[in-house]
């Protein structure tokens, strides 16, 4: 799904709610806690954002992380990156999607690098990520 | 009876919460717009930036903002209430708001109340997985669809209002995205109205059985795994 096909279903999704039989009304006007509250102004003004993420496919394979794995994704002036520090991955794209695809195939490259190498060829920083990976990321078959 | 998932006092680092709002309605008291400046010298020391109302229908609230823009009151001749954008926990949130509160009761002749309202605001950011909003990775909420209706959802906006003990409650779930960047994330708004047994001079016990209540709705409405990445336990 790329963006344009995003904001579609959100355009729909307005549109819908929007169109309603002529001489009739909604039966729900609730009487809601401080209706000012302004939620769009604060989503707004977050510049970086940190997602949970549990699973990631690529067009070969898909891997589960047993535990969620915090993504931070900012935008830049012309590109947007996607990073975890733990596991060292960064990328980028110059849409959303793309930067998340890429990130996708850097962490299931990777997860099948240190599954592949054996446990007496890494040490320090590859050991550590050996392990992350062997212990908290699984095929999905 | 099962365990409970969480502890009443936990606050989350990873939390979700964008607002929490205690608020309280009443008879309308016409001495709050006649004498709202004796409210303000009572607060001005934690909240001295005056909000005024840009609608002039008499019921919009003034709004006396913290320096830091973290914290607010909003007051109207009818309603009362307290924000917190930042939330320091319920024990401390109810402290502030008893105490806001019964600063109102010493100054107006505010006695009945009408309702009581606890909302908690939240916006969970997330990333799309295989084209869909991921609605099950956060929330155990779901739809019983008959057959050939896909529960894969690229869009959802639900707004139900169900009954409670004591009241009602009004939960929103809506996917919702940024304009200049693309970011999505669920908006999950519950916002509990507490309508019997309501009286000004019990409202700190009346405060805390709508948060107690608020609070459990949350927790029983998010997975198990969403409660593991919002305690910080991630990768």
């Amino acid at each position: 799904m790329n963006v344009a096909q995003i904001n579609e279903s959100y355009a729909l999704r307005k549109e819908r709610s929007e169109s309603f039989p002529q001489d009739f009304k909604r039966c729900f006007f609730p009487i809601s806690t401080a209706p000012e509250s302004d939620i769009p102004s604060w989503f707004s003004g977050l510049p970086v954002v940190k997602t949970p993420a549990w699973e990631f496919s690529s067009s070969y394979a898909t891997v589960r992380a047993l535990k969620p794995v915090s993504v931070k994704v900012t935008r830049g002036e012309t590109l947007f990156f996607v990073e975890n520090e733990t596991l060292d991955i960064f990328a980028t794209g110059e849409t959303r999607e793309e930067a998340i695809r890429a990130f996708n195939d850097h962490l299931i490259y990777f997860y099948n690098h240190y599954k592949n190498l054996s446990w007496d060829r890494v040490k320090g920083e590859a050991e550590r990520l050996k392990r992350l990976y062997e212990d908290l990321f699984q095929d999905v078959t | 009876m099962s365990e409970k998932k969480y502890k009443i006092t936990e606050v989350y680092p990873n939390s979700p919460l964008v607002e929490v709002v205690c608020e309280v309605r009443f008879p309308g008291e016409l001495a709050i717009e006649c004498r709202r400046d004796e409210f303000y010298e009572k607060i001005r020391d934690r909240y001295p930036t005056i909000l005024v109302p840009k609608v002039g229908d008499g019921l919009a609230p003034y709004r006396f903002e913290n320096e830091g823009r973290t914290a607010e009151i909003m007051l109207a001749i009818n309603r009362f209430s307290f924000h917190e954008k930042k939330y320091s926990g319920h024990k401390e949130f109810i402290k502030e708001f008893v105490r806001l509160a019964k600063t109102l009761g010493e100054i107006y002749a505010v006695k009945k109340l009408n309702r009581l309202g606890w909302r908690y605001i939240n916006v969970i950011p997330f990333s799309r997985e295989n084209e869909i909003v991921p609605l099950q990775r956060f929330t155990s909420f779901g739809l019983k669809l008959p057959e050939g209706m896909s529960d894969k959802f690229e869009n959802v906006s639900i707004v139900f209002i169900s009954k409670a003990p004591g009241g009602t409650i009004t939960t929103r779930i809506e996917s919702i995205i940024r304009s200049n960047d693309q970011q999505e994330a669920l908006l999950m708004d519950f916002d509990f109205a507490m309508t019997e047994k309501l009286s000004f001079s019990r409202i700190n016990p009346c405060v805390s059985r709508a948060h107690e209540q608020t609070r459990a709705i949350f927790e029983n409405l998010i997975t198990d795994d969403y409660r593991q990445y919002l305690r910080g336990e991630t990768i």
